[in-house]
């Protein structure tokens, strides 16, 4: 029924190719945007084009930047002595969000999986061990993700840069802060067990 | 746990159909591939969201129709839930109570079934695969992070593989074999915690149920070591061999699970009638543990026991059943040896063609 209507079913065919966003969903975008003022369409358009045009990689930590190097690793106010190694942007904003670390960070761009054909040199990993061979990082922290994959990540790189002398330490995982105990999955449960500490 | 309600759309041959189960006995009989077992089957995906007959979803789906709808009302710790389930060519679905589950996990093992079924019995005679899964599965029952454990292992050992048939530099395997390690290390510890709690029960329930006075055990062929470091060692032990034949020959994918009858392999020193016997009773071992861990009684289902069983074992698991206090499914072609049992309360569906039809003569 669409397909009478070109224009529009190209637009809810671009919007349904949007993560978590279905066909029906898509159209129903389109109808808003249908309604809304042209003014408006040109500045989501624009919007979505300078993302594009501004948007790279700083060549330093890789984060997502409009200036390079990006304004996290310009910031004289951090710590050079400690390096947060994540696998994605988010991530990385994910912890500054939370205002708890105060050095730099390294992203990977993913994590090992050879079942994707992903490995080091598939990821930032070269980069990183120059960063930390100009000797500034005393101490790595590895903020991959808890799982099968992050994990072998953070052993990966604990692996190749013990070596070089610097401290290497992970995320603490466990139970979420405000939580009850009865609530949490027990596979939580489970590794806040394993990673128990003295009071 | 009680099934109330079993609505089915487009399953197997079976026309659609909706029944009210009784909380105690539900006799399904018949004659044969009528679609006794089906019934058994769509219980069972509601709690496993797989099959036991077959890997193959589209062909749970009935001939000429797109969709096979399950729907059931559920009531464990005294509150009912929908439970349904919908395949598609393309792929399967569940909602409880009308949300959609996101997350397999949360759906799977919520409805708690324990199948007898000859079938088993390949298992018992086949290859070590089988038996693991056996175990595996009754573990899963009592334990929900099982599930987890062994998710996490399969994907660090499909990764390590990957590695191996790359030929991949020791520097890349390495946090591969750790952290196979350890969840293989965890694998083995859940297989063994339930070991030893199943043991007893199983020899207790051999001997009442089976009547047999031999001893019988279940356990891996050798010692297994049970932490991390064991594993790391058997992993280096077999590391020339493993860049031979590029894949993982160490860890709990490969113990070997025996089903022993005095301290010998079930598999290859058992009669038939034996290892009938011994499925039966770690069957009703497993319930027994599970209505202990649980606190509550898992459905039985039953496909067809009665023609397997001589008349000894059969009054005998009788007896169990009549002191189980949860719900019972099971099939049959013969019905007139039921009538004779007490079993109480109880409803009765003939099936003929696919097609259900409560026989009011037999309800009480
Ligand atoms: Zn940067």
């Amino acid at each position: 029924m669409l397909d009478s209507i070109p224009s529009f079913a190209r637009l809810v065919a671009e919007l349904a190719k949007f993560p978590g966003i279905g066909k029906k969903t898509a159209t129903r975008l389109a109808f808003f945007l249908l309604r809304q003022p042209r003014a408006e369409a040109e500045a989501l358009a624009g919007a979505i084009l300078e993302l594009k045009e501004k948007i790279g990689f700083c060549s330093r930590c890789f984060h997502i930047t409009e200036s390079d190097p990006c304004p996290i690793c310009t910031d004289p106010g951090r710590d050079e002595g400690l390096l947060c190694v994540v696998e994605q942007p988010q991530d990385l904003i994910a912890i500054e969000r939370s205002r708890s670390f105060r050095g730099r960070y390294h992203v990977l761009q993913g994590a090992l999986s050879p079942l994707d054909g992903i490995g080091p040199d598939q990821l930032r990993f070269s980069e990183l061990l120059q960063r930390l061979k100009g000797g500034a990082v005393r101490e790595l922290l590895v903020a991959t993700n808890f799982t099968v994959e992050g994990d072998a990540t953070a052993l990966y790189l604990a692996g190749q840069v013990r070596p070089l002398g610097i401290r290497v330490t992970r995320l603490a995982h466990g139970i979420p802060t405000g939580s009850d105990l009865e609530f949490v999955d027990d596979a939580t449960v489970n590794r806040a067990v394993e990673g128990r500490r003295d009071l | 746990m009680r099934l109330r309600e079993l609505k089915l759309q487009g399953f197997r041959n079976l026309q659609d159909l909706r029944v009210e189960p009784s909380t105690g006995f539900n006799v399904i009989w018949g004659d044969n591939a009528q679609g006794k077992t089906n019934l058994l089957e769509a219980i069972y995906l509601l709690g496993q969201l797989k099959s036991f007959r077959s890997n193959r979803r589209e062909t749970l789906i009935k001939i000429g129709r797109d969709e096979a709808r399950l729907s059931a009302g559920i009531c464990m710790s005294g509150v009912c839930h929908r439970f349904e389930l919908l395949l598609t060519r393309e792929g399967q679905s569940a909602d409880i109570d009308g949300k959609r589950i996101v997350n397999a996990a949360e759906m799977l093992g919520r409805l708690k079934t324990v199948l007898f079924t000859s079938e088993e019995i390949s298992l018992i005679r086949g290859n070590p695969g089988g038996r693991r899964s056996l175990l595996d599965r009754a573990i899963f029952q009592t334990n929900s992070g099982f599930l987890q454990i062994a998710r996490d292992f399969q994907r660090c050992l499909k990764q390590r593989n990957r590695l191996l048939k790359l030929a991949a530099e020791d520097a890349q395997l390495r946090p591969w074999s750790q952290k196979l390690a350890e969840s293989g290390a965890r694998l083995r510890q859940a297989r063994e915690i339930f070991l030893q709690r199943l043991r007893p029960r199983l020899r207790d329930c051999y001997r009442t149920i089976c009547g047999g006075t031999e001893e019988v055990d279940l356990g891996f062929s050798e010692r297994i070591g049970l932490t991390t470091d064991d594993l790391l060692a058997e992993l280096h032990r077999t590391a020339a061999r493993e860049r031979q034949y590029q894949q993982t020959l160490a860890g709990p994918h490969r113990d070997d699970l025996q089903f022993r009858i005095d301290g010998r392999p079930l598999k290859n020193y058992g009669s038939q009638g034996q290892q009938r016997s011994f499925l039966l009773a770690f069957k009703t071992a497993q319930v027994l543990d599970l209505e202990e861990q649980t606190r509550q009684s898992p459905v039985l289902l039953l496909d067809d026991l009665n023609s397997e069983l001589d008349s000894f074992r059969r009054n005998a698991f009788f007896e169990f059943l009549l002191a189980h206090r949860g719900q019972v499914f099971l099939t049959t072609t013969d019905i007139s040896s039921l009538r004779e049992r007490d079993l109480n309360p109880i409803r009765c569906f003939e099936i003929k063609a696919g097609k259900v039809q409560p026989d009011p003569s037999m309800d009480s």
